[in-house]
């Protein structure tokens, strides 16, 4: 079974990373569902090290983009070079062209930048002087971004937001966690012992597995349920779109893969909904002063729809 | 030394008091059952044993006491030397015991003394309290004395002159208590609870009141006769008529008739085998003289009569028929022969028979075959007859003898025995009072007895004794008997409304074995047909038959009282009516014996509720009490069903088999844990619920149970094939719902 795989990949974070166990699952749900991650959190907790872990343990290519006000788009895709010995123009590939990428801070750099790297990662591909570069496979980004608040940000669009299966917040360790930390970090970074735990080719296949595993009408029409909830509920400006219940839907099969199951229960949704509901829908703004967030809301909806435990009628 | 005194000391000692008068109950019969007096003295040595017990006197000196006090009571009582002073008692006694105990060596028990057997007696009694004690104290459990107390009391009751009826109340109630106490203590031993005034209050309060409820209810409620008849009076006869009576009879056909009374067993021999187109009784013979005892006649019967041949027509007139209907035939074999020959009620002729001559005996108006001058033994017959009709107008304008009070032949069916006691007279004006013909007041009679509680009973029949009446005895003390009871009774009752009426013996209907294609039926004649009943004299229409004996049953007579009515509306039609008398009443008042068969169940739920109307109507308020009972401990049930409801699921899941079992069993369950208070919100996963679950029983079933429910609706798993498996894990489970 995959489980086992999955399992060593986990494995292999933890070494690197303390108590992110919730984010180490859910950056291999969204490797396995094919779709990216929005890491919401202040600098310095460990976000880096966590794809650079990520990476290692799938024997993946890594690149990193350092988002900069002045950071133009091709500094992203890459560029066409006049090569004077051959007289051509030479694609020198940007740091897009990896198969794990961290894009730090992209709610510093322009609209424009920004854009050409979510383009990239809707298409799967980019296109520089007419022609058409195909991106590498797998290819998962996991873009962070200071707190919108921070001065001096371009905050990312609203359907730009949608491209991202997950978004989530690391968050501080514990104090125990961080002395933990402190203990491993003193002698060697034990990232640079991390070995590859699975290829890439097993990496793919286990992305193909994953559309087999099960989901029931009932579960569907519980994510359907859960997602219309969204669009009607008083405190919701914008609710979520369709693309919000296909991504749950495939957030739940890689997650019901991790966990070894061949198909999907209710639990997988209850767990996943805040990640990927809560940066797709907008609140009124009444509800924002009032201090409710997005995960609230989430919340309330789903103390209220009931869980699908009976077989339909028949 | 017991010196400290709580709660625990208090109910120890209502224990052992409850549970010495457990076993008074065992000593009161037995100055009844044997030659043994004094028992005072074993009573008070019980209690002395048990008090000792109680206070966990050390073993020697509470042996020494015991000890003592046996000497004490056995030199009190067989020898007449004061205790102290003279010490010849003390050779003597010894030499008692010692040469008894040669003898019990030798087995010559019958000689031991008895002194001896006292001595023997107390020490059984001393065993008895020890295991009493032992019971209580240590394993705190007595259900299985509980049990023997009943079953010794109920056995004597049933056996012996013991009158068990209010030792079975006071077993009752003694023993429940003693047994709801000693389960709270082995509870609390068990749980090491704490022992408070507050937790015996919560449990002896309902303790108490269920024990007194259901007494009462027991007590008051109306009691159907036992199914069983009381079996004594059957076996004693059966062991060769050691107790009262004539032994018991075999059924079947028997000229004496003199001395009536007393059990019979059935006999299923077969008489004979008759194919006809109908049901209907089969006439022997009448008797006319009821000697208080029996039936006789009233002239000795010389066999002459008027004689027929095969193919003539029968001197015989029992009743005016109707010429208009169509003879029928009825073709009999004979198992058991007898010289005499069976008949309809209103026979042509007889169409074949190996006998040249038959008589009718003009006294019992028996026919008997004759070949020759001998009396001959028939194995085949065949009757043409019609079925005979009898105008209920006519009878019911009868009011008088008419033109036969002149001549007097009808006296000898008017006669009865001189000491027939008034009483009896008495009830049959009493019975026929609102009635003016003679057609109703015969009906009101047959339908007393079903309307009085007379019970159909084979076994539990005594045989008059002294100058006691046959009839004033059922009427007035037993009113349980079979047909020769109830047809007696209804002939000297109606006798003394001067009615004419006689006794007739033959067979009922008997059992049907085949139906034919051509409309007629097979149908077999055992000695249990064998069969008693009255005939009525109309002037206008001559001997018309009523069937009194009960039993069976009395929806029956309603339903032909009911024909009547109908028939009754419709004054102006002269014609006679049909009334086929021996065929409507018939079907179950059979000599069938009694006790089984879905009939005799029939009319004892029939009876039994008629018992409960009766009582209703006469205890209203008592009547209330118990329906609020009923509604209360129903609301109680109600309430308290997710402690029952696990067994009554397991039991119905036991046996199922099936696609959706499992699926169905899992919603069982679930709803199971909610009225067990576990409530699964509607947004909760059943994997969560499961972990909450699991945490509240310390078990691990729910979480498995789950994940195989969740293979089945989250993934389609083919559901057959989870419930062997499961069904373990699941009773575990919903077991733990009960505690």
């Amino acid at each position: 079974m995959y489980h086992e795989k999955l399992e060593t990949i986990l494995h292999n974070i933890e070494k690197v990373m303390i108590g992110k166990r919730t984010v180490a699952e859910l950056s291999i749900v969204s490797l396995l569902a094919q779709g990216h991650i929005l890491l919401e959190d202040v600098p310095g907790v460990g976000k880096t090290m966590m794809v650079r872990a990520l990476a290692k343990s799938v024997g993946a290519k890594f690149t990193r983009i350092q988002f900069t006000p002045d950071l133009l788009p091709s500094d992203v895709i890459g560029v066409s070079i006049y090569n004077p010995k051959e007289l051509t123009f030479q694609f020198r590939p940007g740091p897009i062209m990896g198969n794990i990428i961290l894009a730090d801070e992209i709610n510093r750099t322009s609209p424009k930048t920004q854009s050409s790297l979510l383009e990239g990662m809707e298409e799967g591909s980019v296109t520089v002087d007419g022609v058409t570069h195909r991106l590498a496979r797998p290819f998962f980004v996991m873009a962070t971004q200071n707190p919108i608040e921070y001065e001096g940000t371009y905050p990312l669009p609203e359907a730009q937001l949608d491209r991202f299966l997950l978004k989530l917040k690391m968050g501080y360790p514990n104090a125990k966690e961080e002395l933990e930390v402190l203990n491993r970090i003193q002698h060697s970074p034990p990232i640079e012992d991390l070995e590859p735990v699975i290829t890439l080719e097993e990496l793919q296949a286990l992305q193909k597995e994953v559309k087999n595993i099960v989901v029931d009408d009932k579960i569907k029409q519980y994510i359907v349920d859960l997602a219309g909830s969204t669009r009607e509920h008083p405190n919701v400006y914008l609710g979520v779109s369709p693309r919000g219940s296909i991504a749950l839907m495939k957030a739940a099969q890689a997650y019901a893969m991790l966990h070894g199951r061949d198909y999907v229960i209710p639990d997988d949704i209850q767990f996943l909904i805040p990640y990927i509901f809560s940066h797709r829908m907008i609140l009124k703004s009444e509800a924002k002063y009032d201090g409710i967030e997005p995960e609230d809301v989430i919340e309330r909806i789903v103390a209220r729809t009931r869980v699908p435990v009976q077989r339909v009628a028949k | 030394m017991r010196t400290d005194f709580g709660w625990n000391t208090v109910t120890l000692l209502v224990l052992y008091v409850l549970s010495f008068f457990l076993l008074w109950e065992w000593l009161r019969p037995i100055d009844q059952i044997t030659d043994t007096d004094n028992l005072s003295f074993f009573i008070i040595f019980a209690g002395l044993s048990l008090l000792l017990y109680f206070f966990e006197v050390d073993w020697r000196i509470s042996g020494l006491i015991k000890l003592l006090y046996v000497v004490i009571v056995l030199q009190t009582l067989y020898f007449s030397v004061p205790f102290i002073g003279e010490g010849e008692w003390v050779a003597a006694f010894l030499a008692s015991v010692w040469e008894s105990v040669i003898l019990t060596v030798q087995q010559d028990w019958n000689n031991v003394s008895d002194l001896y057997r006292s001595l023997l007696f107390f020490i059984l009694l001393w065993l008895s309290t020890y295991l009493l004690h032992y019971w209580l104290a240590v394993r705190k459990q007595l259900f299985l004395f509980y049990l023997f107390t009943i079953v010794y009391v109920t056995l004597l009751d049933t056996f012996s002159p013991y009158d068990g009826t209010n030792a079975i109340i006071r077993i009752i109630l003694f023993g429940f208590l003693l047994m709801g106490l000693l389960t709270l203590q082995r509870v609390t031993d068990q749980e090491r609870l704490h022992q408070s005034a507050g937790q015996y209050q919560k449990w002896l309060i309902p303790l108490a009141l269920m024990v007194a409820f259901s007494s009462v209810i027991a007590y008051a409620a109306p009691k159907s006769e036992p199914i069983w008849p009381d079996p004594v009076p059957f076996l004693q006869s059966f062991a060769g008529g050691s107790g009262s009576g004539s032994g018991v009879n075999r059924l079947g056909y028997g000229e004496d008739d003199s001395s009536l009374g007393g059990p019979f067993v059935g006999d299923e021999t077969k008489v004979f085998e008759v194919v006809t187109n109908d049901e209907q009784y089969w006439r022997i013979e009448t008797k006319d003289l009821y000697t208080g005892k029996g039936w006789d006649q009233s002239q000795e019967s010389d066999g002459s009569g008027a004689a027929f041949a095969v193919g003539e027509d029968i001197p015989l007139n029992i009743s005016d028929i109707d010429e208009e209907s169509e003879p029928v035939t009825a073709s009999i074999e004979v198992d058991l022969t007898y010289n005499h020959l069976v008949y309809p009620y209103a026979p042509d002729q007889v169409l074949e028979a190996d006998a040249d001559r038959m008589v009718v005996d003009s006294i019992s108006e028996k026919i008997v075959s004759y070949q020759g001058e001998e009396e001959v033994e028939l194995e085949q017959y065949e009757w043409e007859f019609r079925e005979p009709r009898y105008s209920l107008q006519a009878m019911r304008d009868t009011t008088g003898l008419g033109d036969y009070e002149r001549t007097g032949d009808l006296q000898r069916y008017l006669q009865l025995p001189e000491n027939l006691p008034d009483r009896v007279r008495e009830l049959a004006v009493e019975i026929t009072e609102g009635e003016d013909n003679w057609y109703d007041k015969a009906s009101a009679v047959e339908d007393y007895f079903s309307r009085n509680g007379f019970v159909y009973d084979q076994f539990d029949v005594p045989v008059p004794s002294g100058d006691q009446d046959y009839v004033d005895q059922f009427l007035f003390e037993t009113q349980r008997g079979y047909c020769d009871n109830f047809s007696t009774s209804m002939v000297v009752l109606l006798r003394s409304v001067d009615i004419p009426a006689r006794w007739v013996k033959g067979y009922t209907q008997g059992e049907e074995i085949t139906r034919n294609e051509d409309g007629l039926t097979r149908y077999e004649i055992t000695n249990n047909n064998a069969h008693s009943w009255v005939e009525v004299f109309f002037p206008e229409v001559g001997w018309v038959p009523f069937e009194p004996t009960v039993g069976f049953s009395n929806n029956v007579s309603l339903n032909y009282d009911l024909d009547l009515d109908t028939e009754t509306e419709t004054p102006d039609t002269p014609e006679p009516q049909e009334q086929e008398t021996p065929e409507t009443p018939a079907p179950l008042e059979e000599d069938t014996p009694a006790g089984g068969g879905p009939a005799g169940d029939g009319s004892l739920f029939g009876n039994m509720w008629d018992g409960i109307k009766t009582f209703v109507s006469e205890n209203r308020f008592i009547s209330g009490l118990i329906g609020v009972a009923f509604i209360l401990a129903g609301v109680i049930i109600y309430r308290l069903r997710f402690r029952w409801m696990p067994y009554v699921l397991i039991y119905y899941y036991k046996s199922k088999r099936g696609d959706d079992v499992y699926p169905d069993a899992y919603s069982a369950l679930l709803k199971q844990l909610r009225r067990y208070g576990l409530k699964r919100s509607d947004n909760q996963t059943l994997r969560s619920y499961a972990k909450e679950i699991d945490e509240f029983f310390g078990s691990r079933e729910m979480s498995r149970l789950t994940d195989e429910y969740e293979r089945i609706i989250y993934r389609k798993d083919d559901p057959s094939a989870k419930w062997p498996e499961m069904r373990e894990l699941w009773e575990d489970l919903i077991k733990r719902t009960t505690g």
